[in-house]
């Protein structure tokens, strides 16, 4: 008897019903831990919001009672610490940018506020720096995802050197692909007039194009009192 | 990620997830039968006449070990005959055979001499003048297992069909030893549980060089081996697909065979394979999705071409997931001039954050992915009655992670040969 040809017909649909399920069940867990760590970063920022609230009313405090400058300590120490974990999510957001580029709507909310933290930071180190004396030295590094393929390269360098400095160097990236959704940006950017990028603003001056790490690292080296290791 | 490496891997994982699924389904289907075989007591009526053919070329040192493991098989020994093929042999292959021969005066041995023309030719020769009603081969590199005969030759006697015309064995590969070696017993043992399930839906496309048993007059009917053909193994057997006729594993038919030792030979064997396969598909592509020969040309022959896209797809997988980061990484630390130090200091805190860096979708339904398969090589470790464990863990690693990679780039190597047109011998 020749072989008796079947069609297991039967056998395809439930291995489709079953591939289908698995896939969705993989799909599914993907988009729920999606959401819950969109939650987890939008935790980060809300605490963001109330340390910095903790920290003007410190600066408030020090510019109309304390004249001697006695808190600075303590407001230096708070500021140190915010930044540090500004500088770790730093990393997170921009990993997490790379992989969910105008996907989300809640995601660019979350952005933009971070952006706005950063700001704020940098304003707050600009006016307490003078007030209490900080050594330590800003960045403003303009950026984009969409349209500057230099850009990871000196994202590379600046955490590079931020690894190396610690809580000396204060990096504030601002991604300018918020720009349209926030006016904040288009003001500094006027500001500062910045066609080009990335471009990084360091102690109030310019510079545009991609900075190699040696050059960089003189660069920074300027702006510190008392010079660090890395600046011998 | 470019969005075409994109399509093509997340239409290999699909359609992978399906077939393994489907392989299941066909296991769970076919479970209460696998347990009936398992217990059955195998008594054989009679004792048809066996020709066992052993193409020989260069073999000195393991053909011995192989004749001796066909005469010590438990089958009445005037219904064994052994037929050794010289094909061409410059060592001393003769005068090993001819000392066998005259020790062991009462066995049906004959050696034939031909000139070198291949394996195909060898058993072409010797198929004129087997006497038996089934034949099989057996390479010069395996041995076979004292029972195996008797259980294949009781499958044909089950069946009691003169149209099932090829038993195929079971293999494994014998006393592994190299890394390579390892992986290739994994392998194996996954293989051939797939071929069993293949079985029972009538879809096994190979009939293994090792020992498989056929029916002598049907084979010669078909006009015997095809002497151009790379894998005249695989040839065989889809041309006995094409006339309908049944072939059948034998699940614990064992015959144990020296797999490759190295990179460079597994590479040589491979790429014959490869190539055998491609060619065969195309040589039978008639049968690719034809209703007439039910789930061999629906699955069988859906898997044999798609298995070569999957290679394709595992390069590129591999590309986007290892090689590119890699270079990124070099491209990242030459822009630091190579400073590593600061990285080391903050690794482990970085670790943290990059668990938040993973596309969670993507890892899931690998997960999954990976579990379904892991089913499967559980699966066939008992299938094949072995521990799972057997050689430890540590090899597994590397069969999962890089094996089927290496193997891939083998494949994309040959597609590259036959579009480029290159010639090759086995």
């Amino acid at each position: 008897m020749v072989v008796n040809r079947r069609i297991s017909r039967e056998k395809y649909i439930l291995a489709a019903i079953f591939t289908v399920l698995i896939f969705s069940l993989g799909l599914a867990m993907g988009i729920i831990l999606d959401y819950e760590r969109l939650r987890w970063i939008e935790q980060i920022t809300k605490t963001y919001d109330v340390d910095f609230r903790g920290l003007q009313f410190q600066v408030l405090y020090l510019n109309s009672l304390e004249k001697d400058n006695a808190s600075c300590d303590v407001l230096y120490a708070t500021l140190e610490s915010a930044i540090a974990d500004l500088g770790d999510s730093l990393e997170t957001i921009q990993e997490y940018e790379k992989q969910s580029k105008g996907k989300q709507n809640d995601f660019d909310i979350i952005t933009r506020r971070y952006l706005l933290d950063n700001l704020r930071y940098w304003l707050l180190v600009r006016e307490t720096k003078d007030l209490c004396g900080f050594d330590a030295v800003e960045i403003l590094y303009f950026h984009s995802l969409d349209d500057c393929d230099t850009c990871p390269n000196q994202g590379v360098v600046l955490s590079y050197f931020k690894k190396k400095l610690g809580d000396k160097l204060l990096v504030f990236p601002v991604n300018v692909d918020i720009g349209e959704d926030e006016p904040s940006i288009g003001m500094i950017k006027r500001k500062y007039d910045v066609k080009k990028l990335p471009t990084l603003i360091i102690e109030d001056k310019k510079y545009e194009g991609v900075i190699e790490r040696n050059e960089l690292n003189k660069v920074i080296c300027q702006g510190f009192k008392t010079k660090p290791e890395v600046c011998a | 990620m470019n969005v075409f490496a994109s399509i093509i891997l997340w239409t290999s994982y699909i359609i992978s997830l399906y077939f393994t699924i489907f392989w299941l389904i066909v296991f769970l289907d076919a479970k209460p039968r696998f347990l009936k075989e398992e217990k059955e007591k195998r008594l054989l009526n009679k004792f048809p006449n066996v020709s066992v053919l052993i193409p020989g070329y260069n073999e000195e040192k393991t053909i011995s070990k192989t004749i001796h493991s066909v005469l010590n098989l438990d089958y009445p020994k005037n219904k064994l005959q052994i037929i050794v093929i010289n094909d061409g042999i410059k060592d001393k292959t003769k005068e090993v055979v001819e000392e066998i021969i005259r020790k062991n005066k009462e066995r049906d041995i004959i050696l034939i001499n031909q000139k070198n023309k291949g394996k195909a030719a060898a058993l072409n020769n010797a198929l004129k003048i087997t006497k038996g009603e089934f034949f099989s081969c057996l390479d010069a590199d395996s041995t076979v297992d004292k029972k195996t005969l008797k259980k294949m030759i009781y499958l044909y006697q089950k069946e009691d069909d003169k149209d099932l015309v090829i038993v195929t064995p079971a293999m494994k590969v014998n006393k592994p030893k190299t890394l390579i070696q390892k992986l290739q017993w994994l392998e194996y043992l996954v293989a051939m549980f797939v071929a069993r399930l293949m079985s029972q839906l009538d879809c096994i496309y190979v009939a293994p060089g090792p020992f498989s048993l056929y029916r002598a007059k049907t084979i010669k009917k078909l006009g015997g081996f095809s002497e151009d053909n790379l894998t005249e193994d695989m040839e065989i057997a889809y041309r006995v697909q094409t006339h309908d006729y049944k072939i059948r594993q034998c699940f614990d038919a064992y015959v144990h065979t020296v797999a490759p030792q190295t990179f460079h030979q597994l590479y040589k064997q491979r790429n014959r394979w490869f190539k055998g396969g491609i060619l065969n598909v195309f040589l039978y592509r008639n049968m690719f999705m034809n209703k007439k020969f039910g789930d061999f040309g629906l699955v069988q022959m859906s898997i044999n071409m798609f298995n070569f896209f999957l290679a394709i797809s595992a390069i590129s997988f591999f590309f986007y997931y290892a090689i590119l980061p890699i270079l990124n990484n070099i491209h990242e630390m030459w822009l630091v001039k190579f400073d590593f130090l600061p990285y080391l200091k903050t690794f482990f805190l970085n670790l943290n954050f990059n668990i938040l860096s993973i596309d969670l979708t993507k890892t899931f339904i690998l997960i999954l992915l990976f579990s379904v398969f892991l089913v499967m090589f559980i699966l066939s470790h008992k299938n094949a009655n072995e521990r799972v464990k057997k050689h430890g863990f540590l090899y597994m690693l590397p069969y999962f992670l890089f094996y089927y990679v290496g193997l891939s780039f083998i494949a994309v190597i040959v597609i590259g040969e036959l579009i480029i047109g290159k010639k090759q011998k086995w």
